[in-house]
Formats: C-alpha cells, structure tokens, sequence
C-alpha cells in the first residue's frame, strides 16, 4: 500500500515538477494559490517531492541487488583494500559527528559500520573521511571515497553525476519552533522570521510560502539554533533529522509534525560502479529487515520525530 | 658737551646721519639689541619647552595610551583564543583555560577603563572605545554559553563560540586597530616634533647675531671703539642658546631615532601578540567548523600566523618554526577532514590534552614576543627620558628666557655706557 501510494506520489511530483517548469519563477505554492503549501504538504505528502526531483524516479535510480554484487570490480577492490572508505560528516549532530571520544557518531554512521560488518565482518574496517557538502560528488567522481553516506537527497541533477543506493531514509523538511509559540505550521509564521541554511531548497521554501515568511540565511544551521534562542528567528526549516540534531540540544523546542517536503536520503557510490550500489542495496535490505535500522532510529530519533518505519526499497530493475 | 659734539663731528659718516643725532640712534641700536636678545631667548625658551613638552608627552600619555589600546586588542584576541582552544579539549575546559580567559577579560575591562579616561577630549576614539564597552557583556555572553553548551557536549557551542568570534574580530577588534593606528600616528608624530631640528630657532638665533653684528659696528663708527662688552655679553648669550639648541637637536636627534626604533620594535611585537592569539582561534575555529566555512578559517589562521613572525621575510626564529610547523601540519590535517587529528596536534590528547599538541610551542613563543615587547618598551622609556633631559626638562623654558634676559641687560648695559658720554 505505501509503495502504491509512494508510486502515486512519484506521478504527481512529476506532473508538478512539469507545472513548476512551464511556469518559470513559479514554486509550487503559486502552482497551488489556494492550499498553501505546509497545509497541502501535510495532507499529500508525497506530492511535494516534486520541488527537488525533476523528470526521474528518485525513488527507483538503483539496481536490485543480485548474488553476483559481491564478485563485482568495485566492491573486490575494497576488500582487498581492507578497509572501506566513506565520506561524512562531522558536524551533523545525530547523523554524522565527531563524539566527545573524538570517534564518529550518528545515525549515517551506524550504517557505514552494517556496511563494514557486511563487507569485512569487523564493524570498524571503515575509515571516515569528512568531507564538506561541496566536496561530496568531486570526492566521489576522483574516487577519494568508496561510499558518500551522509543525509545526502537523491535529485536527478546528482543522479546524472553519482549513483545511489535504494532511499536509506525518507526526511522531510519541517519546522523547529519554540515549544510555547503555538505555532502549527510555516501558515503561521506570516511576516516571520525563518532561519534555514544558505542555498538550501528550505529557502525557496520558506520565499514562496503563501504566508510570506521572511527567510534568514546562514552558513551553518547551527547558527539557526542560536538565533532562535536569542529570539532573532520564529523558526527553522531543514531536514527534520537535523531538526531532530537541533530540538535535541534545547527542549524548549519542538519539530512540527507537518512535512514541507520530501528529501529521499541515499547512500551515494561513484557512477558506473553498479556492483557497489547492489551490494549497499543487499546490506541495506538486511540491515532494514533484522532490525538494525529500526535500533539505530530509536537511538538517534525516536525522541524527536516519533515512531518510524524504514521505506520500503524500489529499485529501477523492478 | 665738547665730547659729545667731538663724537658727533668725528663719528657722523659723511652724508649720513643727518636726520637722526647720535643719543637718538643709539637709543634705537640699543632698543633694536634688546629686541633681538630677548626675542632669540623667548623663541629658544619656547622651542625648548616646546619639544621637551611633546616628548613628555608622547611618553607618558600618547604612548600609554598606545599601549593601553594595543595590550586591549591583544587581551580581547587572547580571551578568543583561549576559548575557542578550550572548546577543542573536550567537554569540561581545563581549569587553566579558563583562568586564563578570566584574566584576558578582567584585564581587558581594566584597560577600557583606563584607555577611555585617557581619551576624554578626543570623540573619535572615545566613541570606539564606547562601542567595545558596550560589545564586550555581549561577547562573555555568548562565550559563557558556547562553554556551558560544550559540558553538555552540544554541538551549538561551536556556533555561538563563531557568533562570538565574528564579533571580536569583526567588530571590537576592528574598532580598537583604529584607536590604535590613531595612537601610532600621533606618537610617530610626537616623536617627530620633540626630535625635529629647530629650525625656526636657529634661524632666529643667527639673525639676532647679524643685528647684533650690525649694532656692534654702528657703535663702532660713533665710539671709534671696537667692541662694546655689553653688545659682546649679548652676543655671547645669544650663542649660548644658539648652541644649546643645535647640541639639544643633535643630541636628541640620536636619542629620538633609538626611541623611534625601541617604538617600531615594540609596535612590531605588540602587533605579532595578538596575530599569534588570532592564529591559535581560526585554527580552533576550523576545527569547529569542520569545513562548512569553506576554508575561511583556515585561509585567516596562516595569514595571522604570517603576521606572527618576529622576523618577517625570512622563515622565523626557531620559536616561530616550532609553531609555524605545528600549525600548519594541524591546519592540513583538518582541511583534509581529519578532525580528531587535527585536535590532538593542536592541543594534546588524553591526559596532556591542554598541554600537548601546539600548546607549548605556542606558549614559548609568546613568552619570547611578551619579553620583547617588555624590553622595548623599558628602552623607549628610557630614551625618551633622555630627549627630556636633553632639553634641561622641565625648567627649559626658564633657562633660555634667563640667558636671554642675561643678553639683553648685558646689551642694555654695554649701549647705555655709550650714551652716558652724552648726558
């Protein structure tokens, strides 16, 4: 029924995507004038990809995996290696920072090391590169790293530069308010202040609200938190596992339930190489089914966002 | 009488004098003597006081006030340093760091403190001062977060340590650098009006000699005596205050350029001080940031650490290699993404985390820069005292207008013995 409804959601990010191009400098909000955006997103969530998903299935990019992955150039090539080497982050808090021990941490990491466990049976047979979001498919494309995991969206535009796994996770762009605001939704936040990260899709957003927010730009959304707790902001917008980082380090703030959009996270390979994305499909798929994913969520953010079930994988060769 | 009409019909040059009697003229030779003694005595006294006043004063006020600004921009980008150093080690700061930090800013309140009453008179740097008074609560406010976030080991201490920083070096130091470039000039200035050759004086010296010359050969020609004591007591007086002027400019004139070079010196590591302070935080910073600055950070760290050697142009006393090695090994290893590294090369890890790593490198140089500093600014000291004393302090003013007065009563006394033949 959810691969139904995420097949739907596809068509119809489709069609908006292709309404948004007919109409040069019309987001979706202008598309739809009468729904504003947040209410619109909240009850069609699916529709909403479309802002960041073009003319392809961003939910179907990736081979099924098969037995013959494990023998592939690619994937041989790191277990020589001995060791598998994986591009992150370190200042994501919940996703992929460094801990007070200095090691890696978060919810992208737990999966480099299923990835390690998988490839080498020993979890730490990973090397973690940081690596900075600009440097993220140049560090692929020279081939600095095997595997790039780190909440990075999978759009057409990084399709036609890397490949990527199956969705490892299905973000939504919401909002972090103040626990006391009373606030529901970007509808409510008119005239407002609302802090999200220099070129990110959050700032269109956040332009083309039917409420006309006023959207405040920084390089670090960690600066967003600051300027929400000086009351310089009314809120933030990013992916809600961001949020989930922020809302964790001040519990006067809370991450509202409604979606602005969706951000398919995918685990980023070099392009060409299918036998690495196969395989990553194949540990993906036990790491969803044994209950690896569903742990490591509980542990990074369960408390913020609530329950969650891992998305169901599509893959192109379906 | 008959000497007086002897004089008269013997001293008158032929077709001269005739509008004027001798009495009449040599009460102007003796008025025009007087003039001119006590004019170079005044002038001399003037000058003298002059100078020994602007070197006084750009000792003891120009210069302390100098140095009160730059010892107030190198407190505020060592607090900076020391904070966001401190963030690196881990979640509880060590206890030196923040001793450290304390002293930065207590010191830095005391020196607005002073630096704003010293300033009292001059708007512009009164109203600099003002807004780093006004910005230094904000700055130990968010820095006092950014800490009490780093014990709960959240990441938003590194973005209110940045929001601290950008204030700092964004704004207070920027504003302290102009009070400090003011202060430079005007004791670059001071040091150029107390060392400057007098001019002025010496001209006015030289001229009263040829008036004194002239007077003396026009009582010549009505006495038929060659000299006249009191005309050569004046000429001496005159003398005397002329050579005292030129020693003084020679003497000072050597005093004041070692001063000038004591002040370039201590400008120079005052200067490398707080350049080292800002080096240690943009390589903290990029530690913290961990590449969202888009290298900023580090592109700011090694033009600090350049502006930190005491020997630009070359590679540096052994200190500044030792700190120049360290950190640009801990600056690659972060631009490579190696973090952790980077943190322990920069200060230390497991139990000598706050002690190892860049740390005493970083602390031997800038002892070294702190005793340059010191030692410059005791010979500046120093030198200035001796422009001062050069000038016979204080009392210069007084003494040249006693020669003069010396001169022109030597003058008044030599003329009148003239025109006593007369009575």
């Amino acid at each position: 029924m959810r691969r139904i409804s995420k097949v739907l959601g596809v068509a119809i990010a489709a069609a908006a995507a292709a309404s948004a191009c007919s109409s040069p400098g019309a987001g979706f909000a202008s598309a739809q004038p009468s729904a504003p955006a947040a209410v619109f997103a909240a009850t069609a969530p699916a529709a909403t990809q479309s802002a960041s998903s073009g003319n392809c299935d961003v939910y179907a990019s990736s081979a099924a995996p098969s037995a013959s992955d494990a023998a592939g150039p690619d994937v041989a090539l790191i277990k020589s290696r001995g060791h598998v080497t994986v591009g992150v982050a370190a200042d994501q808090y919940l996703t992929g920072y460094l801990g007070a021990d200095g090691s890696e941490q978060g919810f992208d990491i737990d999966l480099a090391h299923a990835i390690s466990q998988s490839l080498f049976g020993d979890p730490d047979k990973v090397v973690f590169d940081v690596i900075s979001t600009d440097e993220r498919i140049p560090d692929l494309q020279a081939h600095k790293v095997d595997l790039v995991i780190d909440t990075m969206t999978i759009t057409c535009d990084r399709l036609a530069k890397v490949g990527f796994s199956a969705v490892y996770y299905e973000a939504s762009q919401k909002l972090l308010v103040e626990k006391s605001s009373g606030y529901t939704g970007l509808n409510d936040l008119g005239g407002r202040k609302v802090c999200a990260q220099t070129g990110s899709t959050s700032i269109s957003l956040i332009q083309h609200a039917a409420a006309k927010p006023v959207a405040v730009e920084v390089t670090d959304i960690s600066d967003c938190l600051v300027l929400l707790e000086e009351n310089k902001v009314s809120g933030i917008s990013t992916d809600d596992t961001i949020l989930a980082g922020l809302a964790q380090q001040d519990p006067n703030l809370e991450v509202l339930p409604a979606q602005l959009e969706t951000e398919p996270y995918g685990i980023a390979v070099a392009h060409g190489a299918t036998d690495l994305e196969g395989y990553v499909n194949g540990v993906l798929a036990r790491y969803e089914s044994d209950g690896g994913w569903a742990a490591s969520y509980a542990r990074w953010f369960k408390g913020s966002l609530g329950p969650a079930s891992p998305p169901v994988a599509q893959y192109s060769n379906q | 009488m008959a000497t007086a009409r002897r004089i008269r019909t013997a001293g008158a040059p032929p077709g001269r004098g005739t509008r004027l009697d001798t009495p009449t003229r040599l009460w102007l030779l003796l008025t025009t003597a007087v003039a001119a003694v006590l004019t170079v005595g005044l002038v001399a006294g003037f000058s003298l006081a002059g100078r020994e006043s602007s070197a006084s004063h750009t000792a003891h006020d120009t210069e302390v006030l100098y140095t009160e600004v730059q010892n107030l921009s190198y407190s505020l980008a060592d607090a900076n340093a020391t904070a966001a150093t401190g963030l690196l080690i881990g979640p509880q700061t060590p206890g030196q760091f923040t001793s450290r930090y304390d002293a930065d800013i207590a010191q830095a309140e005391d020196l607005l403190a002073a630096a704003s009453q010293r300033v009292t008179g001059d708007a512009y740097a009164s109203a600099q001062l003002k807004a780093v008074a006004e910005q230094l609560p904000q700055y130990t406010g968010m820095i006092g977060q950014a800490l009490a976030e780093n014990r709960l080991g959240y990441p938003v201490a590194g973005a209110y340590l940045r929001q601290a920083s950008e204030l700092l070096t964004g704004s207070m130091l920027t504003e302290t650098w102009h009070v400090v470039k003011e202060q430079q000039d005007a004791t670059s200035g001071g040091l150029g009006s107390s060392t400057a050759f007098p001019w002025w004086e010496f001209g006015v010296g030289v001229l009263a000699l040829l008036v004194l010359w002239r007077v003396s050969r026009r009582v010549a020609g009505v006495s038929r005596r060659r000299f006249n004591p009191g005309l050569l007591g004046a000429v001496l007086a005159v003398a005397v205050l002329l050579v005292w002027s030129v020693y003084a400019a020679g003497a000072v004139s050597l005093e004041g350029g070692s001063a000038r070079t004591d002040y370039i010196g201590l400008a120079a590591a005052q200067t490398q001080i707080s350049e080292l302070s800002l080096t240690e935080a943009y390589v903290a910073l990029q530690q913290i940031d961990r590449g969202e600055d888009q290298g900023a950070d580090a592109a700011a760290a090694n033009t600090a650490l350049k502006a930190a050697n005491p020997d630009p142009g070359s590679t540096g006393p052994s200190d500044y290699r030792a700190v120049s090695g360290c950190v640009t090994q801990a600056i690659g290893l972060a631009a490579g993404g190696r973090y952790q590294a980077a943190i322990d090369a920069t200060v230390g890890s497991g139990k000598t985390a706050g002690e190892g790593g860049c740390e005493p490198a970083v602390g031997t140089l800038r002892a070294d820069l702190q005793k340059t500093a010191a030692a410059e600014q005791a010979k500046f000291g120093r030198d200035m005292s001796s422009v001062g004393s050069e000038y016979a302090g204080a009392a210069a003013f007084a003494l040249a207008l006693v020669i003069g007065l010396l001169g022109a009563a030597s003058a008044a006394y030599g003329l009148n013995r003239r025109l006593a033949e007369f009575r």
